[in-house]
């Protein structure tokens, strides 16, 4: 029934810079579902935003050096695919957007000239001529940005970026990368930059389109509440390595790495004692040049000092403990 | 004047001039002469020993009012009273004397700090208006560094060596220094990770409460001002729509921009899905605001008074008030 779009295999990518080896990913592996939102979840520096670089193949090479098993998508090992054969994939394939539209989008051009780029190259790898096709082309663009809410299309396309506010401006990225119907969007942080009134009008706007067009989603983004809103399985990352994969629902009601547990509970909730004191997580975030061996939450963790060594030594696995629940600790 | 109260804010306005835009408006005429109404008409009580919490989504006007507050900028009408005195037209040198009392900490410890001075030296400075005693200054940064916990092998280090959440440690220290009577945050904790926004909350509790100061707590996370404040006011395009006690306002919000301001806030609880209220359309330009009340354009109970007429902060029941002509029902 649930069928794999994405499966990354013992992805790992390493920086190599003057200031020594950046383990950005540790032997990641990460499924996403046909029509399904996978949540992505970490703090910054984590490698969140790598893995979905390093799917694209967008990362520089050097400093990066990326090994994986296999980047399966669809039936296509995208660890072999060529720069040519990657650029056929993207858009069509998959389609990325970021965290801050104003520096995605092309200042020099109207948000209806990039808007047809993405719909004139969809219409050519399906095999249409473009050429005869500019009226059918503008009749996209004004169809899709009428679907992300944009009011008054037609004017909107003679539009340059900088007119726009962030949310107008996330609305037009969204429409881009889902105009081409890929069969996976990578979002990257897409609402962290905007207010929470609009950032609940362009959740509700993701949902919905990918929906529509049947696409599956992996949602990167740091803040917990947002990923419970929107997302059906999420993974939480710590320092270049998934620790947890679960149901949306299980993650929040039934976490099982204390990570996942610090993590949630250091967000004020809504019923707690007014000026009551936080949870906190002891330390900082280890430095991925150094990452310590066995468990990388190993110094931090309030567990691992009941069981001491094995914590420190061990690399825990990621292992299924209950159906579809993944953890990776020794304890 | 109660003497409860710490800072008053009395109809404090403050519009910036839109300089001659590079681009001709849509009539073809060179916009300028136009004004940016970034604050207008706020009346706002600070009380001693407590925290009153500003939200409101950016552009409305919250960074502006904290800087008036401090007299970074004049503000163009309205009077600030600390301690019951008129300080809005002190000299330089009568207000410097007040400021000792007024500090700030910033969103970005990134800028905030110069990079070239030491951290001791960052926590120092602001001592030198108060003593020139070289023993005492020495004493007081070694005991500030401890209190927001940081290492004394780290005094030396510039703040390029430190975390994000260690230098929000050394703003926090700094602005400690002369034992102020009110701290503004303003947006404190936006730029850190929730590990280490928890760490610097539990800091500023601590701080707070054996300093015996008041903070106004300026965010655009509504959660977190819930958190930290005893009161709370909304602002929306430079206008302070609703205000009142923190549980109160949250549970049984008046202003319909306050209801859905708190719909809006996804919750961490998957199973709550579907329950948030969204706002229509965008927030307009602080330049030509809306006429009547600013956010009837957006507001699904305009009436045609509220186009034309602007609601005034109204006490709807004990200490709470709203701008609304349609207060939502308690």
């Amino acid at each position: 029934m649930t069928k794999p779009i994405l499966q990354v295999h013992e992805l790992s990518v390493v920086f190599e810079t003057f200031g020594g080896r950046y383990s950005a990913l540790n032997n990641v592996d990460l499924t996403v579902n046909e029509s399904e939102i996978m949540g992505l979840v970490g703090e910054s520096g984590c490698g969140k935003s790598t893995l979905a670089l390093a799917v694209m193949a967008l990362l520089p090479r050097p400093p990066a050096r990326i090994h994986s098993r296999s980047i399966m998508f669809r039936e296509n090992d995208l660890s072999l695919y060529t720069e040519k054969q990657m650029e056929q994939v993207r858009g069509t394939g998959i389609s990325m957007i970021f965290q801050e539209p104003l520096t995605s989008l092309n200042p020099l051009f109207t948000i209806g000239e990039q808007l047809s780029e993405t719909i004139r190259i969809k219409l050519q790898r399906s095999g249409d001529h473009v050429g005869r096709n500019e009226g059918k082309v503008r009749a996209e663009v004004v169809e899709w940005l009428k679907r992300v809410d944009l009011a008054d299309p037609e004017s909107a396309m003679q539009r340059y970026p900088h007119e726009w506010s962030g949310g107008m401006r996330q609305r037009v990225m969204i429409a881009m990368a889902l105009a081409a119907k890929p069969g996976l969007m990578l979002a990257d942080e897409p609402t962290s930059a905007l207010d929470v009134t609009t950032q609940a009008q362009i959740l509700r706007l993701v949902k919905s389109l990918v929906s529509e067009v049947r696409a599956s989603v992996l949602f990167i983004s740091h803040d917990l509440a947002v990923v419970a809103q929107i997302a059906d399985r999420v993974a939480v990352m710590y320092a270049g390595m998934i620790v947890e994969e679960a149901s949306v629902n299980e993650i929040f009601e039934n976490p099982l790495h204390p990570y996942t547990q610090a993590l949630l509970s250091s967000v004020p909730k809504e019923n707690a004692v007014k000026k009551s004191r936080l949870e906190i997580i002891p330390g900082s975030v280890p430095n991925l040049t150094h990452i310590p061996p066995g468990c990388p939450f190993q110094p931090r963790c309030k567990c691992a000092m009941e069981f001491g060594v094995r914590c420190s030594t061990t690399r825990p696995e990621l292992l299924e403990i209950s159906a579809g629940h993944k953890v990776a600790c020794n304890v | 004047m109660s003497n409860n109260v710490l800072l008053r804010l009395d109809g404090i306005v403050k519009y910036f001039p839109a300089k001659g835009s590079m681009f001709y408006s849509e009539s073809g005429v060179l916009e300028s002469g136009s004004t940016i109404h970034a604050v207008d008409g706020v009346d706002l009580d600070i009380e001693r020993n407590s925290t009153l919490g500003v939200v409101g989504e950016s552009g409305c006007g919250k960074t502006t009012l904290a800087r008036t507050i401090l007299l970074l900028i004049k503000p163009t009408s309205g009077k600030l009273y600390f301690e019951g005195r008129d300080i809005t037209n002190l000299s330089y040198r009568d207000l410097a004397k007040i400021r000792p009392n007024l500090q700030i900490i910033f969103q970005d410890p990134f800028s905030s700090l110069d990079p070239r001075m030491r951290a001791k030296e960052i926590i120092a400075e602001p001592l030198g208006v108060v003593t020139k005693n070289r023993e005492t200054i020495k004493e007081r940064v070694r005991e500030l560094f401890e209190q927001v916990g940081l290492g004394m092998d780290q005094l030396n280090r510039f703040p390029n060596e430190f975390s994000g959440g260690q230098r929000q440690r050394i703003a926090i220290a700094r602005a400690l220094a002369t034992k102020p009577k009110l701290v503004i945050l303003d947006e404190p904790t936006s730029a850190l990770d929730a590990s280490t926004q928890a760490q610097i909350l539990n800091l500023l509790l601590d701080i707070q409460e054996q300093y015996k100061m008041s903070y106004m707590f300026i965010s655009h996370n509504v959660s977190v001002v819930r958190h930290m404040s005893d009161r709370m006011a909304v602002m929306y395009l430079g206008k302070i729509v609703e205000e009142g006690p923190v549980d109160e306002l949250m549970l049984r919000p008046r202003h319909p921009y306050t209801a859905a301001l708190i719909s809006s806030i996804p919750k961490p609880n998957p199973r709550a899905r579907g329950e948030m209220v969204e706002i229509r359309g965008e927030t307009p330009s602080p330049v030509n605001p809306p006429s009547g009340c600013r956010y009837h354009p957006r507001c699904p109970f305009a009436t045609k008074l509220c186009s034309e007429r602007e609601p005034q902060l109204q006490e709807l029941e004990d200490r709470h008030s709203t701008a609304c002509h349609y207060p939502l029902k308690s």
